[in-house]
């Protein structure tokens, strides 16, 4: 508690007090003058003049009322101070018998309490491993505090100085404000205002802190940015450790927060001002971030799919050939020629589609188009395409394309304006798979009843489990057909081949699948595809001593391997193709070991977007009279 | 007089002089060594080839084991939906193995052409593989020389030889090898019966198959023919001993033994310990395989082959 002006002691009234001690009672007035100096030294006053006696009665209910009213507010100090003491006692020992709590703080039970418990119990056991070895016992609290108000101060600096305010005039203003907001904290300023000071300072110091951090010219702004707002709330954490204000105070951060993405902010303040920049210039930072973020998500998330997938099978793998070679379409050097455009203004995105190593003799199609993202099927959100909406591409091209919407279409405020690449594509496969008769592979194992031993080996075949090997680009297609070499047996029916078609692209999406030719070696037939009879359709040509092919570009095929209301396809896909054999002799041509290979080839639609920022400025309001 | 003492002293010298060395060519180990039939893909041969275009495999082989190799057959192995044959694929063969006139055995040079059918669109390069295959019937003639000793409770100390284990360690010019014979003298009667444990294994770096199998292996038969078998003869002072198991299965990662012994044949004490020699002969087919990895590249813009 800070220390309040000293009353001046009454000395014993010149008339005297009849039966009174009047030592007594400039030790009650005393007691009171550390609370109420004002009144304190104005009874000492009193009592000091000729009318002492008459104020006397007065003076003496006061005290009364005074010496009850501090009795209830020592005895309430007492109580908070037992309180947190059985606190921290119940914090050290958790394994303890509970006291019951005097009261529940949340009454709450169910998911969001274990939620909150669990969420708890991680913020602690953080704190305690790296925090409390390195914080001496009590100090986090001030230490926190004087981080926060530090925050501040260098929060509201920036934004003055910004704003263009001169720093002669900025220090002290901003100095003033935090020496407010540190007497607002620590509890120095009258209860009421005290608290709401504190509390207003704490929801709105974020917000502010995170204004200035946008205004700092860092490209790597947004991980200054995140390790601010996990102080942040940290900070506030540990000043209301009681639940329900740091609730309160959490909830109402994460509203202006989370006001830094509606553009609300962009018209709460004047266009074309420093503030309007920065809050913008945060918009870009926490969209570049997301798409940062977005693109490392993705990548992981790919592998871990993948993984999961071979885990949970059947996902066959595959190897593509010429990694180092990008093979496709690819959307590059996406951007906007100004982030801020005024209504009467047209928002320009643009791009180059660069085709890389096709391997192919057709011409590729490329169909382009660009809308504000989340409003595709709104036509006036669309943009109009130059050159062209539609051209096509040969190997190693690149085409600049450029997307202009009105910004009347889109109106006030920011938009992601989405640029889209369609185009027709292809991704070829094979399997080699070594085949031998059964009786043949018996016999060797038999011979070689070692775990490691292969019929393989016998012919000095050093890749002995193939994977099939597919071309690069947005498709990766797996083929598996099962252990090596594959058995023939007395019967007619052919190895099972499964096909696992998967996103070889983090990013893109698969819209449709055009064809599948499925080829299978001369000596065999394709009996089913997925559970369709192919046998009798009119999918399939070949056979004899040729390769055997469907080729499944009908809708009725391709519409129940890949049902049209799935758009985009969801991948991954399996295909399990199910042979005959026909023609044993031909399969094995006389040889002991036959090596021959399944292909697969698929034609599909593919599509790549990528996604620029846009601000459309209201027009600036004149007001005043006249 | 002089002279003619001269001419003596020099006659009387020329006595004492180092005549040169007559030069008696050396014996050449035919009957060692654990190989026959060695191939491998000549340096010649064109691994890399052009898509649509053709290539020329050769394999030279030689016969570097005692014993003529006759009827032989040779197999390519070839991935058909890439590569088809121009010439023949499967032909047979004869070899002369290693003799006192042949020294190095016989060698020739097998050419299989090959024609590349195209690959799948947009791969640049294909790998396929040539496995070429020999398959061929052989023979292992092994002859050790092995103590017959009736005296069984060795009451003779001064014996001929004692029956003892015959290490065979260098084979004997084939790959299947006898590596080791143990003599045993059963008692029968007052004599003894010898029989003789003999060790063989798969020395060479190809497959057994049974004799009857040797041209099924390159030709794509199957069956009991194809099983890892040789057909056992033994004999001792030119009578054939009986051997068990025939055949006998051979593997190339431990020893098999065969027990031979003939039943008649019983020694007395009379017919005193002797040495005598114990010739075995080895039947089987032998498979040799090497694979050659062939890389098809297309150029740039290639258009596909022509059908």
């Amino acid at each position: 508690m800070p220390a309040a002006p000293a009353a001046p002691p009454p000395s014993a009234p010149a008339g005297g007090l009849p039966g009174m001690d009047i030592s007594q009672l400039q030790n009650r007035i005393k007691k009171i003058a550390a609370r109420h100096p004002l009144w304190a030294a104005g009874a000492a006053m009193k009592l000091v003049g000729p009318q002492a006696m008459a104020f006397l009665p007065g003076i003496l209910a006061d005290i009364a009322r005074f010496e009850a009213e501090m009795e209830t507010q020592e005895r309430e100090k007492a109580a908070a101070e037992e309180r947190k003491r059985e606190e921290e006692r119940r914090r050290e020992t958790p394994s303890a018998p509970r006291t019951p709590a005097p009261a529940p703080e949340s009454p709450s039970t169910g998911a969001g309490s274990k939620l909150w418990r669990f969420s708890k119990s991680v913020f602690h056991n953080t704190y305690d491993l790296l925090l409390k070895p390195i914080i001496p016992e009590g100090a986090y609290d001030k230490i926190l505090r004087t981080g926060l108000i530090l925050g501040i101060f260098t929060a509201m600096y920036t934004v003055f100085s910004k704003l263009g305010l001169k720093t002669i005039y900025n220090i002290p203003i901003s100095g003033l404000l935090v020496i407010a907001v540190a007497l607002a904290v620590y509890q120095i300023a009258p209860v009421p205002v005290g608290a709401f000071v504190r509390n207003l300072f704490l929801v709105l110091g974020g917000i502010g802190g995170f204004f200035a951090l946008a205004m700092i010219p860092s490209p790597v702004i947004y991980v200054f940015a995140t390790a601010y707002l996990v102080f942040y709330v940290m900070a506030i954490y540990f000043i209301y450790k009681e639940k329900k204000k740091f609730a309160i105070v959490f909830v109402f951060n994460a509203l202006l927060f989370g006001m830094l993405f509606t553009g609300v902010y962009i018209g709460m303040v004047e266009p074309g001002s420093r503030l309007h920049s920065a809050v913008l210039g945060q918009q870009q930072v926490f969209n570049d971030a997301y798409e940062f973020f977005g693109k490392m998500w993705d990548v992981v998330w790919t592998g871990t799919r993948k993984t999961y997938f071979m885990l949970t099978g059947p996902y066959e793998l595959g190897v593509e050939e010429n990694v180092q070679e990008p093979l496709g379409v690819y959307l590059e050097n996406v951007a906007r020629t100004s982030e801020f455009i005024s209504m009467g203004d047209v928002a320009n995105v643009f791009g180059d589609v660069r085709s890389h190593a096709l391997k192919t003799d057709k011409i590729l199609w490329i169909n382009v188009d660009c809308y504000e993202e989340g409003k595709f099927e709104l036509q006036d959100k669309h943009g109009e395409i130059t050159p062209r909406k539609r051209f096509n591409v040969t190997e190693g091209e690149q085409v600049p394309v450029n997307c202009n919407i009105p910004a009347l279409n889109l109106g006030p405020g920011s938009h992601r304006i989405a640029l889209e690449v369609t185009f027709d594509f292809q991704t070829s496969s094979y399997l080699r798979g070594y085949f031998m008769e059964q009786d043949q592979i018996r016999a060797y194992k038999r011979q070689h009843p070692e775990e490691t031993s292969n019929p393989l080996d016998s012919f000095g075949i050093a890749d002995k489990t193939p994977l099939a090997a597919y071309t690069g680009g947005p498709l990766f297609v797996g083929m598996g057909i099962g252990q090596q070499p594959i058995p023939l047996t007395n019967e007619a029916f052919g190895p099972t081949l499964t096909i696992t078609i998967d996103k070889n692209w983090p990013e893109g999406e698969l819209l449709k699948v055009n064809g599948l030719n499925i080829t299978v070696p001369p000596g065999m037939i394709i009996s089913k595809v997925s559970g369709r009879d192919m046998v009798k359709s009119n999918y399939c040509s070949g056979g004899g001593s040729q390769e055997y092919s469907c080729l499944l570009n009908k809708p009725e095929i391709l519409d129940r391997l890949f049902p049209p209301d799935e758009k985009p396809v969801s991948l991954r896909k399996n295909i399990r193709v199910e042979t005959m054999i026909t023609d044993r002799g031909i399969l094995m041509a006389k040889a002991p070991l036959s090596i021959r290979s399944f292909k697969l080839t698929i034609d599909y639609t593919y599509r790549i977007k990528k996604a620029q920022s846009v601000t459309v400025q209201q027009p600036k309001t004149t007001g005043g009279m006249g | 007089m002089k002279k003619i003492v001269v001419l003596f002293l020099f006659l009387v010298a020329c006595q004492f002089a180092q005549l040169p060395a007559k030069k008696i060519p050396e014996a050449i180990p035919i009957y060692t060594g654990t190989s026959a039939l060695e191939a491998s893909f000549n340096p010649a041969t064109m691994s890399n080839m052009i898509m649509c275009q053709q290539s020329d495999i050769y394999v030279d082989v030689k016969n570097t084991g005692a014993q003529d190799i006759k009827d032989g057959t040779y197999s390519f192995i070839t991935e058909d939906q890439y590569l088809t044959p121009v010439t023949e694929r499967q032909k047979k063969f004869s070899l002369e193995g290693k003799s006192q006139f042949n020294p190095k055995g016989g060698f020739d040079q097998i050419h299989l052409r090959v024609k590349n059918l195209g690959i799948l669109p947009q791969f640049e390069t294909y790998n396929p593989e040539i496995i070429f295959q020999a398959c061929y019937k052989y023979t292992t003639s092994a002859a050790a020389q092995v103590c017959v000793d009736p005296d069984v409770a060795n009451l003779n100390p001064r014996k001929a030889c004692r029956p003892e284990p015959v290490l065979l360690p260098n084979g004997q010019g084939a790959p299947v090898a006898v590596t080791k014979i143990e003599p045993y003298m059963v008692p029968e009667g007052d004599g003894v019966t010898p029989v003789f444990a003999i060790y063989v294994q798969n020395l060479g770096f190809g497959a057994v198959v049974r004799p009857e199998g040797a041209e099924a292996a390159c030709t794509g038969g199957t069956g009991l023919q194809l099983l890892s078998y040789a057909n056992v003869h033994a004999f001792l002072q030119n009578k054939e001993l009986v051997c068990d198991p025939n055949p006998v299965k051979i593997e190339s990662t431990q020893e098999r033994r065969f027990i031979c012994q003939r039943k008649e044949m019983l020694y007395g004490p009379s017919a005193g310990t002797f040495s005598a020699v114990l010739t075995i002969q080895l039947e089987y087919g032998y498979v040799n395989s090497l694979a050659l990895p062939l890389t098809i590249t297309r150029l740039p813009g290639q258009a596909p082959c022509p059908t």
